[in-house]
């Protein structure tokens, strides 16, 4: 499947992430400042330099855990801390989220348009600390030149490559079950008719030509009602996206909620071997996104909850168990071979470098290296 | 005109793929086969004529100089020759052929092993008496030789007038119809053993995603939802129909009865009627609307179109439609 995959999902279920976490710290009444901090925090170290040249370069989808670990990781890149079961709970919304807008996106271009949705909210989180909100830029330099020119070809082999990673995932998510855009098992919604892909005509039509060339055109009936795309949506650093699948779908009248465990997450046998030894350039990645977060605990530090009472956050911890297990599962020890020297070296130049980039990002490595 | 059916269970649930069901009749068993990617896996059941009896089967998609783990599977297809029917599957990485039945493997054929770079296989078809002629995403037909037993398969040739990665092939007799991911569609005559191009239809820059040929008729299902329909010899347009709302991800024409068969993404399946006149024509039949599945695979069961079956990305059942008259 397409090696140009892995950006597109980073990029938009850090996205999702990152909604998710702003509704939670406002619900969970955060100090503003504290609050800043997070956001600022986690998009710095996703849209770190170097971490994203990597990113960018041709390579496989990681596997299903190795995903899972890089936001494990990426969501305590800062002050604030989840436990398990909300971190599970934050990773299935995320996953689940943006499984609802490729399965939904028009046409398969459409991805990149709701990449740049979910980039704008993050570059708004950002705006006044200008050290990130360049990286965030740079990255929107890095979409443009990688994505921009490909073809619909290129794009429907990428949407299927992020629909074949989703496949067999069937959580249900209440804010999509109140909007009546997935069904009780889990599945989504798919009305017939509505908005066409941009480019594309209303089924309908039969356009019959003779040996001339003349045309003539026989009507059949199509099933739903369909409405032309009149524009396109803008792929400047700046512009109308026109899709709405990639904004933050959560406010305060509507907020982050699961319904119960997961369920259906069944995993056939053979399905994800292709993945479950795992290139050993993403374990690299694993390794030089943990050094570039550290683990190590800072005297602010605040736990998040994704549920509305601890409680409820125990209960959820407690019938998780194996889900638990396997977050833990995946070793980031730095692999050996050829790549990883190099990436040796990019971290140590990382760690040199970004200091000298402005305040937040010097508080940022504080935070790591402390 | 067309009810349903009792649907097969598979073992697994449906990739998102174009082209991603495959039939395979036996008729003097009364035996069917169907064959469903699921990412690594295809999944194949065999059924017996009346529906009585399921077994299904997995083949795990193994490459000898596989290091990175199991590749992806794009497209898995019976193809039957005078002396052999093959099963074929193509993968981001190369080519396999197998016996029919999917037990031993009779050939391997590498197309990339470079880890920054793929080279996909799509695009299955037979022509003449013994050359399966396979795809690539580098534009290139390739063409080998099989023989009519045995494990001794060369590659004979390998042609490339395309420059955008091979969609789908079809084929009728010494005829081979190659589409591409811009749209394109290049009709070849084998004649002895050369290749050579009789027409040549440019495409609009969405791909066509899959291609079916039958009486000098092509049906092109394209990306963006139209069929189209072209003489196979003058490459001229007989009909364009702006057929679905989303893309359309296979087509298949019953042979005896020039019965089209379009399943898309936008949860419909169509059945439509080829007139193969000098300018080939198509009329409209049959619209079914599968609630939430976006459908990346169908087949007629049988020469005349009586049966069909149906897949959808992310279900694990492959759906029958019978027509009643």
């Amino acid at each position: 499947m397409s090696l140009k995959t892995l950006p597109l999902l980073f990029i938009n279920l850090g996205g999702e992430m990152m909604y998710i976490l702003d509704q939670r710290l406002r619900a969970q009444n955060i100090p503003t400042e504290k609050s800043k901090k997070v956001l600022n925090d986690i998009v710095a170290t996703m849209f770190n330099k170097r971490f994203m040249e990597e990113l960018f370069k041709p390579q496989t989808l990681y596997s299903k855990k190795a995903m899972r670990t890089v936001f494990d990781r990426l969501a305590h890149a800062s002050i604030m801390r989840l436990n398990a079961a909300s971190m599970d709970k934050l990773y299935d919304l995320m996953t689940m989220a943006f499984k609802y807008q490729v399965s939904l996106a028009l046409r398969p271009k459409d991805i990149l348009l709701i990449t740049l949705n979910h980039m704008d909210t993050m570059r708004s989180y950002v705006e006044d600390s200008s050290g990130v909100r360049s990286q965030v830029e740079n990255v929107y330099r890095m979409l443009s030149e990688t994505y921009a020119s490909l073809s619909q070809g290129e794009f429907q082999l990428i949407r299927q490559t992020l629909l074949n990673f989703f496949q067999d995932m069937h959580i249900r998510v209440s804010i999509f079950l109140k909007d009546k855009v997935q069904n009780n098992n889990g599945r989504f919604v798919l009305k017939p008719g509505g908005s066409l892909p941009y480019g594309t005509e209303a089924p309908g039509l039969i356009r019959s030509f003779d040996a001339s060339g003349k045309s003539r055109n026989i009507a059949f009936a199509p099933g739903a009602n369909h409405t032309v795309a009149s524009r396109e949506g803008s792929f400047d650093m700046r512009g109308d996206r026109i899709t709405k699948l990639g904004c933050n779908m959560y406010s305060a009248s509507r907020p982050v909620e699961t319904s119960g465990p997961s369920i259906s997450k069944s995993v056939m046998q053979g399905s994800d071997m292709d993945t479950s030894n795992p290139d050993p350039l993403a374990k690299a990645h694993l390794d030089l996104l943990s050094r570039l977060i550290g683990a190590n605990v800072t005297k602010n530090e605040f736990r998040l909850n994704l549920f509305k009472n601890d409680q409820e956050e125990d209960e959820a911890a407690s019938i998780q168990p194996i889900e638990v297990a396997e977050s833990q599962v995946v070793n980031i020890d730095a692999s050996k071979g050829g790549k990883t020297s190099e990436l040796a070296r990019i971290m140590g130049e990382m760690s040199v470098g970004d200091k000298g980039e402005g305040g937040q990002d010097s508080n940022l490595l504080d935070l790591m290296d402390s | 005109m067309f009810k349903k059916d009792k649907p097969i269970a598979l073992k697994g649930s449906t990739s998102s793929l174009c082209n991603n069901l495959a039939a395979f009749i036996i008729a003097d068993k009364s035996q069917l086969n169907y064959a469903v990617v699921h990412k690594s896996v295809i999944n194949i059941a065999c059924a017996s004529a009346d529906g009585s009896s399921v077994v299904g089967r997995q083949l795990i998609c193994k490459e000898p100089s596989a290091s990175q783990g199991l590749p992806f599977v794009i497209q898995a297809k019976w193809i039957t020759f005078p002396t052999r029917t093959l099963f074929v599957l193509t993968s981001q990485r190369g080519i396999q052929i197998y016996e029919p039945d999917a037990s031993a493997m009779v050939h391997w054929h590498c197309l990339s092993d470079s880890l920054e770079k793929s080279n996909f296989g799509k695009g299955i078809a037979g022509i003449g008496d013994n050359l399966l002629c396979v795809g690539s995403e580098e534009g290139a037909i390739l063409l080998f030789n099989i023989p009519s037993k045995g494990t001794a398969v060369t590659l004979a040739d390998t042609v490339k007038k395309h420059s955008a990665p091979i969609s789908d092939l079809a084929s009728e007799g010494e005829t081979l119809v190659s589409a591409d991911e811009l749209g394109s569609i290049i009709v070849w005559k084998l004649s002895g053993s050369t290749m050579s191009v009789i027409s040549n239809i440019r495409g609009s820059g969405w791909p066509c995603n899959s291609v079916a040929l039958w009486k000098d008729v092509i049906v092109g299902g394209f990306a963006s939802g139209h069929l189209r329909v072209y003489s196979a010899a003058s490459g001229a347009i007989g009909a364009e129909v702006t057929a679905h709302a989303r893309a359309v991800n296979a087509v298949d024409i019953a042979k005896e009865s020039g019965l089209v068969l379009s399943v898309s993404d936008d949860t419909f399946l169509r059945v439509w009627q080829l007139k193969a006149m000098n300018v080939p024509q198509i009329e409209f039949r049959h619209s079914e609307c599968l609630s939430d599945l976006q459908l990346v695979g169908g087949q007629f069961v049988d020469g005349q179109g009586k049966a069909l079956c149906i897949t959808g990305y992310d279900s694990n059942e492959i759906q029958f439609f019978v027509n009643q008259h």
